[in-house]
Formats: structure tokens, C-alpha cells, sequence
């Protein structure tokens, strides 16, 4: 025990240690029963010089510190076995909304989310390359064109595939979760109208 | 301030820390005896009963919210336990309660004489002597340090103000004197302790 700690318990004990030294040396003497007894017989001292002692005795001193610890290990005792019989009684007083059954709830949900999370994510990989808003530019098909049989074909597979597309940017849009798809996919909701405005000069 | 010393401990034995409560079960045990003294004059009757208000501090200190000082708090449940308990022998207790300034009094008065053995007693006189002696034989710069903090209860500021020193020497003095009276008593706490 150096002299700076039994300097520092002096302090502490006249309420003159700060806040750092107080701790410090409290937690020393949490360790060191000998400082511990120092403290004691400095406020022993103390007690005799201020004439209020019945008993300078430190043994019967020690006995009495023993007899509190021994009837509060008792009660504290008596305390934890009360606990561990409620503790088995709860689940079944307790039902469904025992910690268990919370749990289980919070898990199955929490897993039923991070599944549609995972599948939703992995659909949505699987789109063709194509998808994007690119598809701006594929030339809409008009009506004008039905008699031509090759070109009506290419024509009907042309409109197949935009409407595929543009189905699966909007798809894309609603579930990215930034709000630049959704922004996408609302300014192409509108591009048709200028395709089709666009489309007859190009026949010609 | 002493209050901080024991907002500390109190924050600890909180927190489950047993040798907080020991540290300051030795600090207020002599105080809380003899002022228990005041109420009950057997000494086995004064030593169940502040055994009985330490145990009751403890089960309350969760909600001690540090409103009044620890003392205040733990000298209110001593005076309570020592009325209930001589309530509990149909005893009457003392027609006006302790004052807490009079729990402090630097007055032996008769009733120690009543509590204490005379083993006790010659313990105590020895003891002081000690002590005395002790003081006594300090430097003057020491013995005026500890004399005007354990007998006046100045604080270091007033200490190093009185004595135009700086507050840090004030602290170095104190301890220096506690440390040498600490040295001469212990060889008559050995044999007690053993």
C-alpha cells in the first residue's frame, strides 16, 4: 500500500479527494482489506477524538460487520430461492406470452421477412439484360402494318417484347427501394406517347 | 465534499460492491452507536440495534435517490429503529428526539458511562491516550492541520486560509499526522484485532 493511496484515502474520507482519486482509491480498497483497516482506524481515531465512541474495540467491531453480512446473506438467500420457485411456476401461469413463446414469434417473423427479401431480390436478377430505359428507343408498332405477314409478325414480336420490358422496369421501380427507379419508371410510363408521336415520320 | 465520498460508496454498494458497504459501515458505525446509545442503554441492546438499522439502510439504499445527505438518511432510520424497538418492549422512548447536531456533540455524558464495559472503557481512555500523546509530539504545522480539521472541522480551504498555506499542503499535513497517530495505535488495535 504506497503512501499516495493512503494519502488519497485520507483525503477521501474528509471529502477532499476528487473525482478520478475518489474512484481510484475506492477501488483499491475494494481489493485491499489493508487499506480497508486503514480507513477503519482513521475513523476510529476520528470517533475518539470527537468523543463518540461506545466501543473502540475492533474485534467486537468485526463481529458486528459479521452478524449484518450473515443476516443479509440469509434474507438474500431466502430472496433467491423465492425467484427460482416463480421462475418454474411461469410458463405455465404465463401461457403464450411467456420470453419463449415472444421469441419464437420474433423469429418466424424476422425469418418470413429476410425470405421475401432474398427470393424478391433474386427474381429480379434474373431479368434479361435488356431491361432498362433503354428500351426508350425500340419503335412502337402501329396498327398500319397488320397486312404484312412477315412484318406483322416482327411487328407483333416487337410489341410482345416492349410490353415485356417495360413491365419489368416498372417491376424493377416498384421494388429497387431507391427512389431513382421509381422516378425512372414514371417518366417511362409516359415515353409512349412521344414514340408514337415520333412513329409516323419515320414510316415515311 | 464528504458527501461525494459517500455518493461514491453509496454508487457502489448499488451496484453490488460488498466492500463499499463495509467502507461505509466503518465510517458511520461509531456515529450510528452512539447515537443508538442515546435511545437503548444496554450495550448488546445498542449493538442489535445498529446492527438492526445497518441491515434495514442496506435493504433501502436501491432507493436512496441521494435528495439528503447519506448521514441525514441513515441517522433517520437508526432514530426509527431504536423508537420501534423500544416500542416493540413497551419501552418509551426519549420525550424529544436526538437532534442530528446533537448526535455529532463532542459530549461523552453519563449514558456512555452506562453502555460501556469497563473493559471498553479502559480501552477507550487508553486509546485516547494514545492518541493524545500522539498529537501531542507532531510538529506544530501538523498537530494545527489535524487539530483544526478533526476538532474544528474546517475544510482544506478554510485550513489552508487559517494556516496561509496552499490547500495541497494543507492535504500532505493532515495525512502526514493521521499516518504517524495511525503508527502509534496500532500496536494497541493489534492484539484487539487478532
Amino acid at each position: 500500500m504506497s503512501e499516495k493511496l493512503r494519502e488519497s484515502l485520507s483525503a477521501a474520507m474528509d471529502g477532499e479527494a476528487d473525482e478520478f482519486e475518489l474512484r481510484r482509491v475506492m477501488d483499491e480498497a475494494g481489493k485491499d482489506r489493508v487499506l480497508r483497516d486503514t480507513w477503519e482506524r482513521y475513523h476510529l481515531v476520528s470517533a475518539v477524538l470527537a468523543e463518540r465512541t461506545t466501543d473502540t474495540s475492533l474485534r467486537s467491531r468485526d463481529a458486528l460487520r459479521t452478524r449484518i453480512w450473515e443476516a443479509l446473506d440469509y434474507e438474500l438467500a431466502e430472496i433467491e430461492a423465492e425467484n427460482v420457485v416463480t421462475e418454474i411456476e411461469a410458463p405455465v401461469a404465463g401461457g403464450a406470452s411467456s420470453p419463449w413463446m415472444g421469441r419464437a414469434v420474433g423469429f418466424a417473423v424476422a425469418f418470413g421477412v429476410a425470405a421475401a427479401v432474398l427470393f424478391g431480390s433474386g427474381v429480379l436478377e434474373e431479368q434479361p439484360p435488356g431491361a432498362g430505359v433503354a428500351v426508350l428507343t425500340v419503335p412502337d408498332a402501329g396498327p398500319d402494318r397488320v397486312d404484312d405477314a412477315p412484318a406483322l409478325t416482327h411487328e407483333q414480336d416487337l410489341t410482345r417484347n416492349n410490353a415485356y420490358v417495360m413491365h419489368h422496369v416498372q417491376q424493377t421501380g416498384l421494388n429497387a427501394g431507391g427512389m431513382l427507379p421509381f422516378v425512372k419508371m414514371v417518366t417511362f410510363e409516359k415515353a409512349p406517347e412521344v414514340v408514337v408521336a415520333d412513329e409516323p415520320a419515320r414510316s415515311e | 465534499m464528504a458527501e461525494d465520498t459517500d455518493r461514491e460508496l453509496v454508487r457502489r454498494v448499488k451496484k453490488g460492491d460488498r466492500a463499499a458497504f463495509d467502507l461505509l459501515f466503518s465510517r458511520y458505525q461509531q456515529k450510528i452507536q452512539h447515537l443508538v446509545a442515546r435511545y437503548v442503554r444496554d450495550q448488546d441492546e445498542v449493538l442489535d440495534v445498529t446492527q438492526e438499522a445497518f441491515i434495514k439502510a442496506f435493504r433501502a439504499l436501491p432507493r436512496f435517490r441521494g435528495e439528503s445527505q447519506f448521514y441525514t438518511w441513515l441517522y433517520r432510520i437508526a432514530v426509527n429503529t431504536a423508537k420501534n424497538y423500544l416500542a416493540s418492549r413497551s419501552r418509551r422512548p426519549p420525550g424529544v428526539d436526538v437532534d442530528i447536531a446533537d448526535g455529532e456533540q463532542m459530549d461523552g455524558g453519563d449514558y456512555l458511562r452506562d453502555v460501556e464495559s469497563p473493559e471498553s472503557s479502559l480501552a477507550r481512555d487508553e486509546l485516547r491516550e494514545a492518541i493524545d500523546a500522539a498529537i501531542a509530539e507532531l510538529p506544530d504545522d501538523l498537530r494545527s492541520a489535524v487539530t483544526l480539521r478533526e476538532f474544528e472541522g474546517l475544510s482544506y480551504e478554510e485550513i489552508s486560509q487559517v494556516m496561509d498555506c496552499p490547500v495541497g499542503t494543507v492535504r500532505s499535513r493532515i495525512f502526514r499526522a493521521r499516518d504517524t497517530i495511525d503508527q502509534r495505535i496500532r500496536p494497541l488495535l493489534r492484539g484487539d484485532a487478532e
